[in-house]
């Protein structure tokens, strides 16, 4: 009898070697189709279809929300409304609502498309993440240029109120922390999503190892296995539960951090 | 919050089977992804970029505008139908009010005309029976004065008589013995020593 | 050597959730009428110190 453990490792690879990134089509460092490409642009249409289908159905009845679907995306627009835009930015939540419900769904989508089996998330890659990562910080700090003037920006990076020679280290430390924001901000969405997706990928790989026995044989050690299997889909069943919280929260915390940001950006010096 | 809840378990217990992968697959060193993994491909990252730029101008211009509309529209008339049902809820009450005051002012003043009825009807009840009462007292008194009158009338004439006859049948016994003046004089003062008598 | 200082590093990240979770319960309690505003700062503050545990794991992955 094999011991099934003595194939994970070779397993394990072969998993993340799946999660790299490979080019479908093309280049991977020119022009070029990953599979997670691949996988954003169908998240993107999901996306758009059901924006567009809710924007048309939500005046079919008059003002007054009919029906699951429109209730339900109505949700997500309200929350982004209420929560992100309303609750951080104040009074100038207009101006931001388009860019944060935009980033909110997008990211959303893709998370969730990703968790369907057989799918891989869009946003499951670092370049991806970087990609909106960057939009977001260059779109708060063009926010900040705008409300205090470049070089008001620059300055309010330090807060006011500190000496001059803390002053300028604590400016440089504000400006490094700047930086990272982009960093991390890419960083903790492709992590998160990558992370889960190779815990559900081992649990899955320990399932079917352990459940092999039993179609090679049926002998007692084989059943117990398949015991062990079923507790290993067990594990995978309420960690692929988790993740489609963790694809929300992701999205959430992307999006609400993006705010948190804006708004710091637009503060008054204080 | 139990979702959150869930969500911090899961986390953590994420992590723990994250552990459990990364021991497991470090061993081998057939898998050397290394850093790389952490270096954006312009493959994956220039379509990303552009996607997303797409979106944002899309969804900006044609999507999120009307959205937000619709629900400031409904906010709007939501808000509006409230406050007219509270208007008409308002003038429906103040109707009310009014009617019931209306209602009050009629019962009150129908309970003032029944009760200047009845008082004048009172008046008037014993206003008519003081006169009946008054006018019965008056025929009584005038029977009385005429009965009196007429006694006294009657004893007048009776006592003229009564001399009369007394001075006849005195004259008849007694003679022309006493001149008429005398008879006359005598009689009454008899008469009236009688006369006294029979009042005692 | 790596997934050592990994599985230490997470034992700070975990402290550190542990210890918002409880913060934002306890608050919670305390005031159910601030549940959504603490909600969002634990949500918050929850990826800041998860970024820490992530920074953790990229650096295994890549040492």
């Amino acid at each position: 009898m094999v011991n099934p453990l003595e194939k994970l490792s070779e397993e394990i690879d072969e998993l993340l070697g799946g999660f790299e990134s490979t080019a479908m089509k093309g280049d991977l460092y020119g022009a070029g189709l990953t599979q997670y490409t691949f996988w954003m642009f169908v998240a993107i249409i999901l996306m758009l279809v059901v924006v567009f289908v809710f924007k048309k159905k939500q005046r079919a009845h008059g003002l007054v929300p009919k029906g699951r679907f429109v209730n339900g995306v109505e949700y997500l627009v309200e929350y982004c409304r209420d929560d992100m835009c309303k609750g951080l930015l104040g009074d100038s939540w207009r101006r931001h609502f388009p860019f944060i419900a935009s980033l909110f769904f997008f990211i959303l989508f893709n998370n969730l498309v990703g968790v369907i089996p057989g799918c891989k998330p869009g946003t499951g890659c670092i370049g991806t993440t970087a990609a909106v990562a960057l939009v977001s910080f260059i779109y708060f700090i063009v926010m900040g240029v705008k409300a205090k003037g470049p070089i008001g920006y620059i300055k309010s990076l330090a807060p006011a109120g500190v000496s001059f020679p803390m002053n300028a280290l604590v400016w440089c430390i504000e400006l490094l922390s700047t930086f990272l924001r982009l960093v991390t901000l890419a960083v903790r969405l492709f992590c998160n999503l990558f992370a889960g997706h190779v815990v559900m990928g081992a649990f899955a790989i320990l399932a079917s190892l352990f459940f092999v026995p039993l179609l090679q044989g049926i002998s007692v050690q084989a059943i117990g296995m398949a015991g062990a299997s079923v507790f290993w889909l067990a594990i995978l069943l309420v960690i692929y539960a988790v993740e489609i919280m963790v694809a929300a929260i992701q999205a959430y915390v992307f999006t609400l951090l993006t705010a948190v940001y804006v708004q710091l950006a637009e503060a008054e010096e204080h | 919050m139990n979702t959150n809840k869930q969500g911090l378990a899961g986390r953590v217990r994420v992590a723990g089977g994250l552990a459990l992968a990364a021991t497991l697959a470090t061993p081998s060193a057939a898998y050397a992804a290394g850093p790389d993994i952490l270096i954006p491909k312009p493959a994956e990252f220039i379509p990303a970029l552009i996607a997303f730029l797409a979106i944002w101008v899309i969804l900006a211009k044609m999507a999120w505008p009307m959205i937000i509309k619709t629900l400031d529209e409904r906010e709007e008339k939501i808000a509006g139908d409230i406050k007219a049902a509270e208007d008409a809820r308002a003038e429906a009450e103040e109707k009310v009010r009014t009617g019931d005051e209306r209602i009050g002012a009629a019962e009150r003043e129908a309970a003032d005309i029944i009760a200047a009825a009845k008082r004048e009807g009172e008046e008037e009840r014993s206003k008519i029976i003081a006169e009946a009462q008054a006018s019965a007292v008056s025929i009584i008194a005038k029977a009385h004065d005429a009965v009196d009158a007429e006694r006294k009338k009657a004893m007048v004439e009776l006592s003229g008589q009564v001399v009369d006859l007394s001075v006849e049948i005195a004259s008849k016994i007694i003679g022309d013995a006493l001149d008429d003046e005398e008879q006359h004089r005598l009689a009454e003062k008899y008469l009236m020593e009688v006369g006294d008598l029979n009042e005692d | 050597m790596g997934v050592i200082g990994y599985g230490l590093g997470v034992v700070g990240a975990g402290l550190g959730i542990g210890l918002a979770a409880l913060g934002a319960t306890s608050s919670m309690a305390r005031q159910p009428e601030m549940e959504g505003r603490l909600f969002t700062v634990f949500i918050l503050a929850s990826a800041f110190v998860e970024a820490l545990a992530l920074i953790g794991f990229v650096v295994t992955l890549i040492a």
